[in-house]
């Protein structure tokens, strides 16, 4: 026992001193970052989450990619021909390397695209669009389509994957691609390190080795940050700890509005919410700027609608129902509702078990108390909330929409054919005019028709409010002064991170 | 010895059938589809359906059951349906660092209780055996979610003594190990204390006091292995509290192994990497439990297995 406690003890010594040998060195041309969960896959073909996207942004291009205004710009293709309302031919760059050193060619675009379905891609959908995929020459592939598509671009901003590479299964945990950095290695749960792709198209990243470290816990991404371990904090933090990010010496904080959209829905099935003077009513009885000084500390801007105010298709000039609790008191006496007793009537409010799903809950719930209406909250698990929101189980319920891209998202959830399972249409929202405009939206490509399109969609529904849009949170990332050039997009991607310099120690 | 090993190892068949099947059906019950965490809620209908169908999931589950059984007994865990890599290697590449953590939990717990547990039963009813009560309670009663950062803020914030996180050298798994050992030390000091009392009062003991032997030889000798197989024992049943415990110590601290590898499953509904993560972690409590039953032998000669 005795000799078994000694060796033990000279066990963990020579551990100890073995450890302090190897203890990490941090060479000043790594920048390291933070993100908050594991990537799944680095395949662009398999990947859905977000994460995973971002990290696959660095490493792969697509044939066009979305810029900070949601604007299809050129990528891969350095410009595009549209002939006719169903071809694209596409012009590829002349020079581009994949990080295994062959140029590429129309046939991988073909090739990514057309293995979509073999790899059971969550992205095969796309495919259905398509009537056929023709590689004209080695620079030049055409997209034919089934029929006029305006979303199609979207679609196309997928990485492009190297045809001779790209068959193995384990491509997704080794990707080669296009992109301003190349991997060099993944540990899985622990962090995904790329560098300097030297042939890059664009011209190599002004950093050379870039190391993502995955730490879950909010808390710890913020220690971190104080000890000064990382550079950068691409997760996110809770809003309330952004004053203690701030103060830190050294840091800075770049923030921009995010796509997220946070809205609060209606039934409109519902006898009460049916009426178009108690949706406003409501509207008007929500303080929406209190909410996001107190619940989200003013990291979130008012949103007027799906659309982020960067966004190329956001109309500006639609109605809106600033917080006028005497106004919605009326309203709701002119729609047939006195109040008694100061109460008129009663609504339930679904909301999950988060913490933040909650506090929004019970602040509403106090504002619409104010105006007479009595708000009953049922928290339920994710799972639960979901399933029933889904099914159209609900009156009320707040809920974010996020990876917003192209204003088609319009259809899915407001016009008349989708309501579930066919879409997101929840609240079984119904207009004749909507349902055209989303259709024209949809079926051309001519960009300043859809915007006038998606404009006038815009206008119906901020007067219709079969949400009331609350808030578009602000993204907010936390990096040490050491760092230049950091730009963060609305979308969350990492894509500035090419551009990203290191002043000089 | 050999024939109560084969026969404990026979023994982990219908558990391992029993524990799938629990598994199993409880990942199936549970609301959430994987193909909606996959796609997102703007997938169209048409693409969830094309999806469900490449994974197998649109079949019925009595069928989906065979099948994975099929593939527990060629020893073939699935595919994650997220990253497409198969279950096994995910696991094989998050075990080594959950059983540096659980070993090194184990032995901080060991290296806490063990004296702490002996200084209160000689010691006993004096301040000093108040102190290891109160040391031990602390351990109980703080969760892991505040111990975690609490130490991280003291040693690797304020002393800068030691890393936040991650996984690395000796100075990483510090922390962690401290943070998972605790409640483990807590729980084992006060079995080691009750224990060695019962034992010190046994008339051999007074025999061997008698016979003038010092009273750490009574201690160390005579009492301390009698004292510890209900110890062992506890170990053992703990040992599974030590796992469950690695999920959360592995979330706060960033550390890159099973627990957190289960969770992130459980959160994207990742049917196969779930059933084959509960698989292991079962399997290893299990095994646990059986070498306990060995080390009995060792520990006590009037144990002997046939």
């Amino acid at each position: 026992m005795k000799r078994g406690l000694r060796s033990l003890g000279i066990a963990i010594l020579v551990l100890g001193v073995g450890a302090c040998a190897k203890s990490e060195g941090r060479s000043p041309e790594v920048v390291t970052a933070a993100i908050d969960t594991n990537p799944i896959s680095l395949d662009p073909r398999v990947a859905t989450d977000a994460l995973s996207l971002h990290v696959i942004g660095l490493l792969f291009n697509g044939l066009v990619r979305v810029d900070e205004h949601f604007q299809i710009v050129p990528d891969l293709a350095e410009r595009w021909e549209h002939p006719d309302e169903r071809t694209y031919i596409f012009h590829l760059r002349r020079g581009v390397w994949f990080h295994h050193g062959r140029e590429l060619t129309a046939e991988d675009v073909r090739y990514t695209f057309e293995s979509l379905r073999t790899v059971g891609s969550a992205h095969a959908a796309v495919l259905d669009e398509l009537q056929k995929i023709q590689v004209l020459d080695r620079y030049r592939v055409a997209f034919h389509l089934k029929r006029p598509f305006g979303p199609i671009l979207y679609h196309l901003t997928m990485g492009i994957v190297p045809a001779d590479r790209a068959r193995g299964e384990s491509f997704g945990q080794e990707p080669v691609g296009t992109g301003p950095f190349q991997f060099n290695r993944w540990e899985q749960d622990d962090r995904v390190e790329v560098k300097a792709f030297a042939d890059y198209f664009d011209g190599k990243p002004r950093i050379e080795r870039l190391s993502l470290r995955v730490i879950p816990d909010a808390t710890i991404r913020f220690f971190e940050l104080k000890k000064g371990t990382i550079d950068l904090l691409l997760g996110s933090l809770p809003p309330e700890v952004m004053p203690l990010v701030e103060a830190l010496p050294g840091i800075q904080v770049a923030r921009v509005p995010s796509s997220n959209y946070t809205y609060l829905g209606f039934n409109l099935r519902d006898p009460i919410l049916s009426d178009v003077r108690v949706r406003r009513a409501i509207a008007h009885a929500i303080d929406r700027k209190g909410l996001i000084t107190h619940l989200l500390r003013g990291e979130a801007i008012q949103a007027t609608g799906l659309l982020s105010p960067q966004h190329w298709a956001y109309e500006p000039h639609v109605k809106i129902f600033p917080y006028d609790p005497e106004k919605a008191r009326r309203l709701l006496d002119n729609a047939g509702y006195p109040a008694q007793g100061g109460m008129r009537f009663r609504l339930t409010f679904k909301a999950t078990t988060s913490e933040l799903s909650r506090a929004i809950a019970e602040a509403i719930q106090y504002q619409l108390s104010q105006v007479g209406i009595r708000v009953e909250i049922r928290s339920y698990e994710w799972g639960t909330f979901y399933a029933d929101i889904k099914s159209g189980n609900f009156q009320l319920y707040v809920l974010t929409w996020v990876g917003i891209t192209d204003p088609d998202y319009y259809h899915y959830i407001f016009h008349s054919a989708s309501v579930p399972p066919q879409g997101a249409n929840r609240g079984h929202y119904h207009d004749a005019e909507v349902d055209r405009l989303l259709v024209a939206g949809r079926e051309t490509a001519d960009w300043s028709k859809r915007k006038a399109a998606y404009s006038r969609i815009q206008q119906i529904l901020a007067k219709d409010l079969p949400y009331v849009s609350l808030w578009h949170e602000v993204r907010s990332t936390a990096y040490k002064a050491r760092i230049l050039g950091f730009a963060p997009m609305p979308g969350g991607d990492f894509t500035s991170l090419k551009d990203v310099r290191l002043a000089s120690e | 010895m050999a024939r109560y090993l084969l026969r404990r190892l026979l023994l982990l068949l219908p558990v391992a059938w029993g524990v799938s099947t629990l598994v199993f059906l409880l990942i199936h019950l549970t609301p959430g589809d994987p193909v909606e965490v996959m796609l997102g809620e703007t997938a169209l209908p048409a693409a969830k359906e094309a999806l469900r169908h490449s994974l197998r999931l649109d079949q019925p589950l009595p069928e989906q059951y065979l099948q994975f059984l099929q593939g527990l007994v060629t020893g073939d865990l699935g595919t994650s349906l997220f990253s497409r890599e198969p279950v096994l290697t995910r696991i094989v590449k998050a075990l080594p660092a959950t059983i540096e953590l659980a070993v090194a939990g184990l032995a901080i717990a060991l290296i806490i209780a063990l004296p702490l547990g002996i200084l209160a039963a000689v010691r006993q009813d004096t301040g000093l055996d108040h102190g290891s009560r109160f040391v031990a309670l602390l351990g109980v009663s703080i969760p892991n979610f505040v111990l975690g950062p609490l130490l991280i803020l003291a040693f690797a914030i304020q002393l800068d003594w030691l890393p936040v996180s991650g996984r690395g050298g000796f100075s990483h798994l510090v922390l962690p190990a401290l943070t998972l050992g605790m409640a483990l030390a807590g729980i084992l000091s006060r079995m080691v204390r009750a224990s060695l009392l019962e034992v010190l009062g046994q008339d051999y003991i007074r025999a061997a006091r008698a016979k003038g032997l010092s009273e750490r030889q009574v201690i160390l000798r005579h009492s301390l292995m009698a004292a510890l197989i209900p110890v062992i024992t506890i170990l053992g049943l703990q040992f599974g509290a030590l796992l469950a415990g690695t999920i959360i110590t592995e979330t706060i601290f960033a550390w890159p192994g099973l627990g957190r590898l289960t969770l992130e499953a459980i959160h994207a509904r990742d049917y196969p990497l779930v059933q084959g993560c509960v698989l292991v972690i079962s399997f290893g409590y299990v095994i646990v439990n059986a070498m306990t039953d060995m080390v009995y032998a060792y520990v006590d000669p009037r144990i002997r297995y046939g």
